[in-house]
């Protein structure tokens, strides 16, 4: 039995182990195939489920006017998030009350990010100024993390709203310029890649993979046509009409008529660019009519629309000159024709009365035509023209199509070719027609400007950020020559005699002296498809001096109220208001605008050599104080404070600055020197500088700050610079 | 020489008459161990052994460092396997020196305290992810499934011992089966599968080795094979979960989580591996990456080569102990000692079969590797039993 056993068994377990050996060499071959012929793919897969990536907001481009006074800028600021799982437990509760006062929001929103434990991280608050974030660092409340981030900053926040636009929470564009040229000025946004665990918490060292950064590139910035001290003046003068006449909304436009370049355009009530979701109260009490019934975001979608290029208003008499400027460019008429105005004139079955009926203006020269603002003389003029010829002119005036401009929401107006006398007469008087602010003062100034119709400029020119090279210059374009230089002179002569006995304009010309040509209208709003007898658009175009016009302003006012409704008293004086501080302005003894409170930003000084700092914090009057020991002269600030913020009252600037009297120095920032200039600079401080090119420095081997040994040394690329 | 008297030893004790106490059997263990003392030990198991614990407990220390350390202890996990470790080579050492062939007296009452133990844990055991494993008693926890394999191993080899000529016998292999499914019911019903089909695996290995018929265990296997087909057929829903995990990547945030987080782990290790630390399947993406998942982390840190060689010292292991198997003429000796090579081999199969996705995931420890202290001690008193075999064959082992 135990023999039989001790063979039996010896054969069995030999052949189990012959089994096991079997099955590991599976295990072996399966290894092979895992290890060897997998591996990169399946390393890969491995990769990518590691690592995240968060995205490094690149620096807005700035908005600037055509002075290069900063109107937008990024400011550097914090962004607030949680990763609700690492919060102590049980401290929910203090978390949320502590991080809801320091930033101002509701206690639920920040406990229902805080106690959402299935969520890695939350951001709680984008836009967190510094000195708020430095104290919540300082608090040093586990699972609370800073991290940098950017915010857009006006200037002046409650200036020229329409035209710039504002940015989403996301530090994109919303409306305006910021909008349109989102491409350019957004930049390309850099990123940092790091290894995480499979919550998403981050791997701080100790591991083979290695975090990336990509810098991110800022984005480039625009230099605007918007004269910001113009706009100043005109928004100036608009505000002021709006508390005076207590309309629903008066808007304002100024450009140059022989660039079509748009040198300034208001519009209030509006809101404010820096809390742009806030329903403005003078917004709210003006369109409180409309407003009635509309939900929050219909509300707000409603304060940001465009009045420049969405309003439609019916132009009424300011169109005369339209009617004028085309039939003395056909011949129908010309400086000697004359009219008759009994008080009334009856085309087919309808009678059209003047503006004095039941007096009429009798006879009357194409200039009385104008200065009277006679609509019988106009429906003459407009038929001796005929309809065909008419709207022919009216197209060329742009009048029916988009201007183009760089901004939202254009509206192409309302123009139909109507060819029975009846209808198409009353355009001889601006009825019948619906146009928009940006198509009125682009036609007008090609009635005056020598007969040419621009293209209205908003962006002179798009600056690269780094190599501050313009990348895009754009140069006024005639889109149209609609009428002769000598029937614009004409039509000047005219315009001039118009303001002038205009009731609203004469003063500044008689008086003043401003020399403004222009004309009045007041046109009846058109409210549920029929002419409403109480509300009415008083609008103007002027331009000064009218021999040689050098500023045109267009004015609405829309539903004036009070004693002061028509186009000469409620439009009129705004515009002479506009032209004559922009003309006291540019010669010499006008107002500027006034420094903003915080209009500058703290400027990054590291890499300068400490004398250069000082000098510029001087300059601008920002206090400093140097941390860690007095600066020599050939120091250079080695980290800052501040950088980037925008300065305000009681803000201190914090700057280190390298040892120059060791061994090592602090490398300047180099660029913009010559090859002597930037040869003295490195010399001084104990670096040899090996120079490439010739011109001015544009790039150097290694970047400002670089501490670098005593004797190193620095390559610099220099180049010719147009 | 001293082989020799072993074998009279052996060979006089066999016919057994009545039973002595546990009490003066353990005594005459202690009694006898100076001179199974004088009997060589095989150095080469003990080092095999001694390279395989403290490998664990550095790659235990690698996988577990980054969870330990976030709740707070870096070295939770490798203090407790050191613990073990230190006081299961001092009970290895003990076995070693105590006379085996007395130890079929302690068989029996050994598995029904198992069973006990196993009956309490399903009734007391502590839950951890859905399944009740552990007992825990004054502080330590137990996995009672552990100790048992080895109560199995010695009841099993002393009942084929003592019924010897049933064995081919329909009736023994019945008494057989219905011992294998009532341990692998039992252990089941944790529930821990995996364990139960290792078991159960192990007691019909036994039975091969010890010689028995060969036609059921054929006919078991069939029946079995058809039946889990036939079950897994049933429904194509089934089929496809079972088969899931062939491609977990369709799948990957539950069901194939686990096997691509393995491979993944394999994969970027490659052939020479990121190096001990630098592993990344650790960060929280293996579960249990110290336990049943710590091959992947050797196989991402020390590459195909550390794999390959982790599975030489397992095979290196288990031809010694088959070693010592064929080289010991007493059945009782041979079962255990071959029973052991088995369990090694069915482990360290399953554990690297699942890590490889060669088979879907299922909790198997990696022998003498893994965190866990019940396997660990196991393990080593088992082998500690193995080595008192090997001072007792005819030649040196």
């Amino acid at each position: 039995m135990l023999t039989k056993f001790r063979q039996m068994s010896v054969k069995r377990i030999v052949a189990a182990f012959v089994l096991i050996m079997f099955f590991f060499s599976i295990l072996a071959v399966r290894l092979v195939y895992v290890q060897v012929f997998s591996a990169s793919d399946l390393s890969v897969k491995q990769e990518e489920l590691m690592t995240k990536k968060i995205s490094l907001t690149a620096t807005r481009g700035d908005i600037l006017d055509r002075n290069k006074n900063i109107l937008a800028s990024d400011a550097s600021c914090s962004m607030i998030s949680v990763y609700p799982n690492d919060i102590v437990s049980g401290n929910d509760a203090n978390v949320s009350t502590y991080l809801a006062s320091e930033l101002g929001i509701s206690y639920d929103s920040v406990y229902n990010k805080v106690s959402n434990k299935k969520m890695n991280n939350l951001v709680i608050k984008r836009g967190v100024d510094n000195a708020t974030a430095l104290r919540i660092r300082q608090a040093h409340i586990p699972g609370v993390v800073i991290t940098e981030d950017k915010k857009r900053y006006y200037t002046d926040s409650s200036s020229a709203q329409f035209i710039l636009g504002f940015v989403g929470v996301e530090h994109t564009g919303r409306y305006g310029i910021e909008a349109i040229y989102e491409s350019a000025l957004r930049g390309t946004d850099g990123s940092q890649t790091f290894l995480t665990d499979s919550t998403g918490r981050k791997i701080e060292s100790g591991q083979s993979s290695q975090p990336k950064r990509v810098e991110s590139i800022p984005g480039d910035s625009l230099i605007l046509s918007i004269d910001r001290n113009i706009q100043y003046f005109t928004e100036k003068a608009v505000y002021e009409a709006w508390l005076r006449n207590g309309p629903k909304r008066v808007i304002a436009i100024v450009s140059d008529p022989n660039t079509g370049e748009l040198l300034a355009m208001a519009a209030y009530p509006a809101f404010d660019l820096e809390s742009a979701w806030d329903l403005d109260s003078d917004f709210q009490k003006s369109f409180s009519s409309e407003l009635d019934g509309m939900s929050l975001s219909e509300q707000q979608l409603q304060m940001w629309k465009n009045p420049f290029t969405s309003l439609l208003y019916e132009p009424g008499s300011t169109f005369k000159m339209f009617t004028v400027s085309s039939a003395l460019e056909a011949g129908s008429v010309n400086m000697n024709s004359s009219f008759y105005c009994p008080g009334s004139y009856r085309v087919d079955s309808i009678t059209y009365k003047c503006h004095i009926f039941p007096r009429g203006h009798g006879s009357e020269r194409l200039t009385d035509t104008v200065v009277n603002s006679c609509n019988p003389a106009m429906i003459q003029i407009a038929t001796r023209m005929g309809p065909e010829t008419f709207y022919k002119y009216i197209k060329d005036y742009g009048f029916g199509s988009k201007t183009g401009v760089s901004l939202d929401g254009e509206e192409v107006g309302i123009l139909y070719e109507r060819t029975k006398p009846v209808d198409f007469v009353t355009l001889g008087f601006g009825q019948g027609i619906a146009v928009t602010p940006i198509q009125m003062i682009m036609a007008a100034n090609a009635v005056i400007n020598g007969g040419k119709l621009y293209e209205p400029i908003l962006v002179d020119t798009i600056v690269n950020s780094g190599t501050k090279q313009a990348v895009e210059k754009n140069k006024p374009t005639v889109a149209k020559q609609v009428i002769s230089a000598s029937t614009s002179e004409q039509m000047r002569e005219i315009l001039y005699q118009a303001a002038s006995n205009s009731s609203g304009m004469a003063p500044y010309n008689k008086e003043k002296g401003l020399k403004i040509g222009g004309k009045t209208g007041t046109a009846q709003k058109v409210i549920n498809g029929a002419y409403s007898h109480s509300a009415v658009v008083a609008n103007f175009y002027g331009f000064a001096p009218y021999d040689d016009p050098k500023y045109s302003v267009l004015v609405l006012v829309d539903e004036p109220t009070g004693s002061y409704t028509m186009g000469s008293t409620a439009a009129a004086p705004i515009a002479g208001q506009i032209l004559e501080s922009i003309l006291a302005a540019q010669g010499g003894n006008g107002e500027t605008k006034p420094a903003a409170a915080v209009s500058a930003l703290v400027p990054d000084l590291r890499g300068k050599p400490t004398e250069q700092a000082v000098a510029i914090l001087d300059a601008m009057d920002i206090p400093y104080e140097f941390s860690g020991g007095a600066a020599d002269a050939y120091s250079i600030v080695m980290s800052q404070t501040n950088i980037n913020e925008p300065y305000s009252e009681g803000m201190v600037i914090y700057m280190s600055v390298s040892d120059s009297v060791g061994n090592s120095v602090g490398l300047p920032s180099l660029r913009g020197m010559t090859v002597s200039q930037a040869n003295a600079v490195l010399t001084s401080i104990g670096l040899q500088l090996k120079a490439e090119g010739g011109g001015i420095a544009v790039s150097q081997s290694d970047p400002a700050g670089t501490v670098l040994e005593k004797g190193s040394v620095v390559t610099v690329v220099f180049n010719y610079v147009e | 020489m001293r082989p020799k008297t072993a074998k009279i030893e052996l060979r006089r004790r066999q016919p057994i008459a009545a039973e002595p106490s546990l009490l003066s059997e353990a005594m005459q263990i202690v009694r006898e161990m100076p001179q199974q003392a004088k009997k060589p030990m095989d150095k080469t198991i003990v080092f095999l052994l001694f390279v395989l614990t403290s490998f664990g407990i550095l790659m235990i220390w690698s996988a577990s460092m980054y969870n330990a350390k976030l709740s707070g202890n870096e070295f939770y996990y490798v203090k407790k396997q050191l613990q073990v470790a230190i006081i299961g080579f001092a009970g290895m050492y003990f076995m070693s020196l105590a006379n085996y062939t007395r130890l079929r007296r302690f068989a029996a009452p050994l598995l029904y305290v198992c069973i006990g133990l196993l009956v309490l844990v399903l009734m007391i055991g502590t839950d951890r992810n859905g399944a009740v494993r552990w007992l825990t008693i004054f502080g330590v926890a137990l996995q009672p499934a552990e100790p048992a394999k080895l109560a199995v191993i010695l009841f099993v080899s002393s009942m084929i011992e003592r019924h010897m000529d049933q064995l081919s016998k329909f009736s023994g292999f019945m008494y057989v089966l219905a011992f294998t499914g009532f341990i692998a019911v039992l252990i089941y019903l944790q529930p821990a599968l995996s364990t139960a089909v290792i078991v159960a695996g192990l007691i019909i290995g036994m039975y091969f080795i010890a010689g028995g018929n060969l036609f059921y265990i054929v006919a078991l296997a069939g029946i079995a094979i058809g039946a889990v087909a036939s079950f897994i057929m049933s429904s194509p829903w089934r089929m496809q979960r079972i088969f899931a995990f062939q491609d977990p990547w369709s799948d990957l945030t539950e069901k194939g989580w686990q096997p691509a987080q393995s491979l993944m782990a394999l994969g970027s290790g490659g052939i020479f591996g990121l190096g001990i630390g630098n592993g990344r399947a650790k960060l929280m993406f293996l579960p249990e990456p110290q336990n049943d998942y710590i091959f992947s982390v050797i196989g991402e840190e020390l590459g195909l080569i550390g794999c390959m060689a982790v599975i030489a010292i397992y095979f290196v292991l288990i031809f010694k102990l088959i070693k010592i198997s064929l080289a010991t003429d007493d059945i009782f000796g041979r079962l255990i000692t071959s029973a052991l090579g088995l369990l090694i081999a069915i482990q360290v199969f399953l554990n690297i079969a699942v890590v490889t996705n060669i088979v879907p995931p299922t909790g198997v420890m990696l022998p003498l590797i893994s965190a866990g202290g019940s396997s660990l001690l196991t393990m080593l008193l088992s082998l500690g039993v193995a080595l008192n075999v090997s001072r007792n064959t005819r030649s040196k082992g």
